[in-house]
């Protein structure tokens, strides 16, 4: 496996699915406004399937 | 708690967003580049944010690829994040909670008590199972009297003579505590009085009406 691949896996098993998440950091502030909720941004990388 | 679980339930108090790298010429880089991060490979960072879009904490490499690194670091930056951006006007505490032969027991709460100091007692719910519908409700409700009557100015002039505490009942040993005290579901705001054995309800108290109250009970 590539490394770049193992990280996103990783990271993927530790912040579990994204249902429901945001797609944009843009899209997490809006919803933030409505909410009053902080935003978790995650930057990843993940290899086209 | 496992922490896989741990992190399950900080993200019910959070926006989460999975944001894709897009390429060198993207946004994303020059974005981490100019909030903590070093490198213009896409590894996996993260970011406590706050609404308008300013980085309150960027979590330290490493500590995102791991379960327990990161559900740390996101425990303690979001408890300071809710201390600087509070959602009340009203600044609670949280009491101490130990285990005391096996129930749970605040001594802070019991000393307040003792020293006949009036407690104004707010049990909110911060986060739910996706799957229970009846805690999601609690969850709506709880935001919903934070953005009401807690978010009343005058209201917490008037509370500055009280002890102020908050307890989430999404924690277990707090759900506890706090059934010890009649509260079965969030939101509650009770008012435990000196000398009174039962506290005052004021739970379903709206808007600023809720400073009329504490100022009727405030001590002299």
């Amino acid at each position: 496996m590539r490394p770049l691949a193992a990280i996103a896996l990783l990271a993927g098993a530790v912040l579990a699915a994204p249902e429901g998440w945001h797609r944009t950091k843009k899209d997490g502030e809006m919803a933030a406004l409505r909410s009053g909720k902080p935003v978790l941004v995650v930057t990843i990388w993940k290899e086209k399937a | 708690m496992r922490p896989h679980e741990k992190v399950r339930k900080l993200l019910s108090r959070v926006e989460a967003v999975e944001w894709l790298y897009d390429g060198l010429g993207g946004k994303i880089i020059p974005w981490t580049l100019e909030n903590g991060g070093h490198s213009t490979d896409p590894s996996v960072q993260a970011f406590l944010v706050a609404r308008d879009g300013t980085v309150f904490s960027r979590c330290p490499n490493g500590r995102a690829h791991n379960a327990s690194g990161f559900s740390s670091w996101l425990h303690e930056e979001l408890a300071r994040f809710e201390k600087t951006y509070p959602r009340t006007a009203f600044r609670f505490e949280a009491p101490d909670m130990d285990l005391i032969d096996g129930r749970p027991a605040s001594e802070s709460f019991m000393a307040a008590r003792q020293e006949k100091k009036p407690i104004l007692l707010y049990a909110c719910r911060d986060s739910a199972d996706p799957k229970d519908r009846k805690a999601l409700k609690e969850v709506k409700a709880s935001r919903k009297l934070e953005k009401g009557a807690l978010s009343s100015k005058k209201a917490a002039e008037v509370a500055k003579g009280y002890v102020l505490f908050q307890i989430d009942l999404a924690d277990e040993r707090q759900a506890k505590w706090a059934r010890t005290k009649g509260i079965e579901k969030a939101p509650a705001l009770l008012l435990f009085l000196p000398g009174e054995a039962e506290p005052v309800d004021l739970s379903k108290v709206k808007g600023a009406s809720l400073a009329y109250h504490l100022k009727k009970h405030a001590p002299e």
